[in-house]
């Protein structure tokens, strides 16, 4: 039996009517299909993982000697650079330099220095058919007196043919060189810290300007975005 | 519940489900998403026979619902995943839709997922109490309180701007 005297009529119609303008695509798969499938546990999915990587890290350790630069690189490693590219490995996202970066045919600067003492670390590039991307992660010294500081940066730099979706909590706009330039920002969560991101385009490229909030303020941002367009232009 | 009543069932429920789950604020191609993992979970709750899922509406949408939030945590620290994903293009929202996505998501997530269960699935107080683990007590003051609410605000928003059915995920 429902219960539907405590809901206001006039609301419940206008809920009906705006619910049909939602298009509804169909289901990508047929449920029933979806019976036989089987999927690995997930926790032989992370053992499998895991055996992996130890395998290969300390394959390659032992073959060059290098575990303790292979241990070094792993402190220095950057948050997320593991992460950047895993999704879209299978379409040719290969780790190379600034300069072998440019077979992209997207806006970079023309050195790996950025103002305010910013350097390049690690460039990976993504080739597909149909877009090309550029991530650039940078790296400081990190500034005494300033809290939470990580010296940490990255810019990504996106062909046309692929729609980038911002994911910022709340933004504005602003004009930087001329150029219209959107301030995102999104709170520290309890399990990170939160960040800001200038977003504008470029040379028909969308560019991404990323930085942990407490070492970013909006005039921090504002300056790397003229840095990089005049390392650009 | 045996597996093609659960899969006949999911099938007659994707739209409205779908819908509810665009209204909590998903963008279209999160919501396919988490109603199509909550279809395969439902399947396989069947096929385990753990229990029988009475109302099949309310079941998906609190297991794509619980996705949802999954997804945007996800979202939140692996940001350069989300970009690079490309998502397919969906129609955009009616005026009407546009309007009642924004002024639920200016409501907070208890009182919009109440609305949600109550106006768009269609679910009694029972019902969404079970689903949402709220006492029945509880759902009946929430929908009375944000009903209102909802309601005043719908009804101010062609004196305000219209909100952008672009900024509407």
């Amino acid at each position: 039996m429902r219960h539907l005297n405590d809901l206001d009529p006039t609301l419940q119609q206008f809920v009906d009517r705006a619910t049909s303008g939602i298009a509804v695509p169909p289901p990508r798969r047929a449920a029933a299909t979806l019976a036989g499938r089987r999927r690995a546990p997930v926790a032989a999915m992370i053992v499998a993982a895991l055996a992996a990587v130890l395998l290969v890290t300390s394959g390659a350790a032992a073959a060059t000697g290098l575990l303790s630069e292979v241990i070094r690189s792993r402190l220095d490693a950057l948050p997320n650079s593991a992460v950047f590219y895993s999704g879209v490995s299978a379409v040719g996202s290969q780790a190379t330099t600034l300069d072998g970066a440019r077979v992209a045919r997207l806006p970079l600067p023309r050195s790996g220095q950025l103002t305010g003492g910013w350097e390049v670390r690690a460039v990976q590039l993504t080739m597909t058919e149909a877009w090309r991307s550029v991530e650039l992660q940078y790296r400081r010294s990190i500034p005494t007196g300033v809290s939470g500081s990580r010296g940490q940066m990255s810019v990504g730099v996106w062909s046309e043919g692929i729609t980038v979706v911002p994911t910022t909590d709340s933004t504005e706009l602003a004009t930087i060189s001329g150029l219209p330039v959107t301030i995102g920002s999104t709170p520290g969560y309890r399990t990170g810290p939160g960040y800001r991101t200038a977003r504008f385009t470029y040379q028909g490229a969308t560019v991404i300007i990323r930085g942990y909030a407490d070492e970013f303020g909006t005039a921090d941002l504002s300056s790397l975005v003229e840095a990089w367009l005049a390392q650009t232009r | 519940m045996n597996t093609s009543s659960v899969a006949d069932a999911a099938e007659s429920a994707y739209p409205r489900v779908y819908r509810a789950l665009v209204a909590l604020g998903a963008s279209p191609a999160d919501a396919a998403d988490a109603l199509q993992d909550a279809f395969e979970r439902a399947l396989k709750h069947a096929a385990a026979r753990q229990e029988v899922i009475a109302r099949p509406e309310a079941w998906l949408f609190v297991v794509a619902s619980r996705r949802l939030r999954t997804q945007r945590l996800r979202n939140r620290l692996f940001l350069p995943l989300d970009l690079v994903r490309d998502h397919p293009a969906a129609a955009p929202p009616s005026e009407d839709a546009a309007l009642l996505i924004a002024e639920l998501k200016r409501l907070p997530r208890r009182e919009r997922e109440v609305l949600v269960a109550r106006y768009v699935l269609g679910l009694s107080q029972r019902e969404t109490a079970l689903a949402l683990g709220m006492a029945v007590g509880t759902v009946a003051a929430t929908t009375v309180h944000a009903t209102r609410k909802l309601r005043e605000r719908i009804d101010e928003a062609p004196e305000r701007s219209r909100p952008d059915t672009a900024t509407v995920r």
